[in-house]
């Protein structure tokens, strides 16, 4: 076992840093797109600060639609989209778009959780003291719900781990990718084995090092 | 300073009408301690609310300062805002900030610079005895000390105004006698002005000059808390008022003294502030030919003045009675018949 790890070490390794760069670009962009869509689940809702129905609730629906395909469908599906954004549809470049579109209505629905946590007796406190909405948003909302949000885009980051492994499909290799190839479609036992470790020990870390950062946020 | 006029608030729960406020009317002066009692779901909640337009009245006026709240634009009204601050009963400060960090939210919001924030958040941090615990974070607070750092808060932009919404509610009985006494400390230094809302007697009896009594919406009763506790107008009152100051005689026990001494009367006389201490009774049996029996009394402070209240029976001629209540009732005490019970 430890030999067959060495001697596929280059395997192994170019297959980390694959799936690496997924996950990294992948995570920022759908970061950025999900973080305010979540934000804006949340201040459009009745009741609150931007109350808009009409937004709401197209947006709620638009996002229930997006995360009810399986992943790779809507990796083929969009393949037209994919191309005209990055010019490709195939390799990490191609990975990366339907990646985005997977993950970001997933993280605003886990930012919108995270937010929907702060009391909210505390927005109504900084109403109280003349807050404008902005400054609820910015220096509430988002400071109150800092542990939430990390632990949000620990879970995101993981699933992200999770969908990468689909993405072999349009050759942008990856540990998944790897897995299937060498372990299952060769029956390579060992590398289906060593691929594996390296998943877990990947997550376990990842959710260690978002699990101390939720820690350290919430402080007390 | 603050105006109420003919408010409404109606909520549409679910296509039914609720309306938690009913033409209520409340004049409160400038430093003036103002309570407002009920049950939950009196609306004291709402009421308080539409003070600060947290919640928007369905119609009628609210104003402070001569200022028409219901009028004011966006800004205007966030302006307004910061001259009344507001404690909660759940306190409602920042977790994930340190206490100076809280009391300093609202003065950061305003743009002012740092130097000037930490002075004026370690001389609020004094004001309320807890000028060592800036560093510390809300949980590791006790529930007083966090509704002294939520009165901190309050106090940061120097309001008029402060609007204590059930702020004593989630404490403990000492816990809460020493926020009610800053509360009073507070309203005497810098002449704010407080208008609080409970479901305590004990909150009413230890600060309040004023109170309204509200009950489905509407306030039922109003005046100066010894006027509310020396003769209660409705039930709800009264109850409030047994929670604290009980001056039932027993049923049981006045049929009884009515059996034993037929012919006197079961009279209550309650007394307020200088006549606690003269000797009145010693006076009135001296004067006329009564014997005065003593069945209950009760005597406790209302914010710095005494007020008490005694049951007895007198016994006596008709005549003599009627001079002798006539004469207590010079003396300044209010007295009141007892009715027989059935």
């Amino acid at each position: 076992m430890l030999n067959s790890f060495v001697e596929n070490f280059d395997l192994y390794w170019v297959a980390i840093v694959e799936t690496w760069w997924m996950v990294a670009y992948s995570l920022v962009i759908a970061t950025v797109i999900g973080l305010p869509l979540g934000v804006l689940l949340v201040v459009t809702r009745p009741n609150h600060i931007y109350e808009n129905r009409l937004f709401y609730t197209i947006l709620n629906v638009v996002i229930n639609i997006l995360r009810s395909i399986p992943f790779i469908i809507l990796m083929v599906a969009i393949i037209p989209f994919t191309k005209s954004i990055v010019g490709t549809a195939i390799g990490i470049k191609g990975a990366i778009v339907p990646l985005v579109v997977y993950t970001a209505p997933y993280i605003a629905r886990l930012m919108e959780s995270a937010l929907l946590e702060v009391d909210a007796g505390i927005i109504e406190a900084f109403q109280a003291m003349g807050a404008t909405r902005r400054q609820i948003v910015f220096q509430v909302m988002l400071k109150e719900a800092r542990p939430a949000i990390s632990l949000g885009l620990t879970i995101a980051t993981i699933g992200l781990i999770g969908a990468t492994a689909m993405a072999g499909v349009i050759g942008a290799g990856g540990l998944g990718d790897l897995a299937i190839r060498y372990g299952y479609q060769r029956w390579q036992l060992d590398v289906m084995a060593g691929t594996v470790i390296i998943l877990v020990i990947i997550v376990q870390g990842v959710q260690s090092l978002g699990n101390f950062v939720a820690k350290r946020l919430r402080k007390q | 300073m603050i105006s109420i006029k003919n408010l409404y608030k109606t909520y549409d729960q679910g296509g039914r009408k609720v309306e938690a406020v009913k033409d209520v009317h409340i004049e409160i002066g400038k430093g003036e301690i103002f309570g407002v009692i009920g049950f939950s779901g009196a609306g004291k909640s709402t009421l308080i609310r539409c003070v600060n337009l947290l919640e928007t009245p369905t119609s009628g006026s609210v104003k402070i300062n001569g200022v028409e709240m219901t009028e004011l634009t966006d800004p205007e009204l966030r302006q307004a805002r910061r001259k009344i601050g507001m404690i909660f009963q759940h306190f409602n400060l920042l977790t994930s900030s340190t206490v100076f960090d809280n009391v300093a939210a609202p003065l950061r919001l305003v743009g002012i610079s740092k130097e000037q924030i930490k002075k004026r958040v370690d001389e609020l941090l004094g004001l309320v005895g807890l000028a060592d615990k800036g560093g510390f974070y809300p949980s590791q607070l006790s529930g007083g000390q966090k509704q002294r750092v939520a009165i901190a808060r309050a106090l940061a932009n120097e309001p008029e105004i402060l609007l204590c919404d059930e702020a004593t509610s989630a404490l403990d009985p000492q816990t809460t006698d020493s926020i009610l006494e800053l509360l009073l400390d507070i309203n005497k230094r810098f002449q704010i002005t407080i208008m609080l809302i409970t479901h305590e007697m004990h909150v009413i009896k230890k600060i309040c000059d004023r109170v309204a009594v509200m009950e489905n919406g509407r306030v039922v009763e109003q005046g100066t808390v010894l006027d509310i506790f020396s003769n209660p107008q409705t039930q709800t009152t009264k109850n409030f008022i047994k929670n604290v100051f009980d001056i039932q005689l027993p049923e049981n026990l006045q049929r009884k003294f009515r059996q034993q001494q037929p012919g006197g009367e079961i009279i209550r006389v309650s007394f307020v502030g200088e006549a606690t201490s003269e000797p009145i009774f010693a006076e009135l049996t001296t004067r006329f030919p009564l014997r005065p029996n003593i069945l209950f009394g009760n005597i406790t402070q209302i914010k710095e003045t005494t007020f008490g209240s005694l049951i007895l029976q007198l016994t006596g001629d008709s005549v003599t009675i009627q001079q002798g209540l006539q004469y207590l009732k010079e003396q300044g005490l209010r007295v009141e018949v007892l009715e027989d019970v059935e």
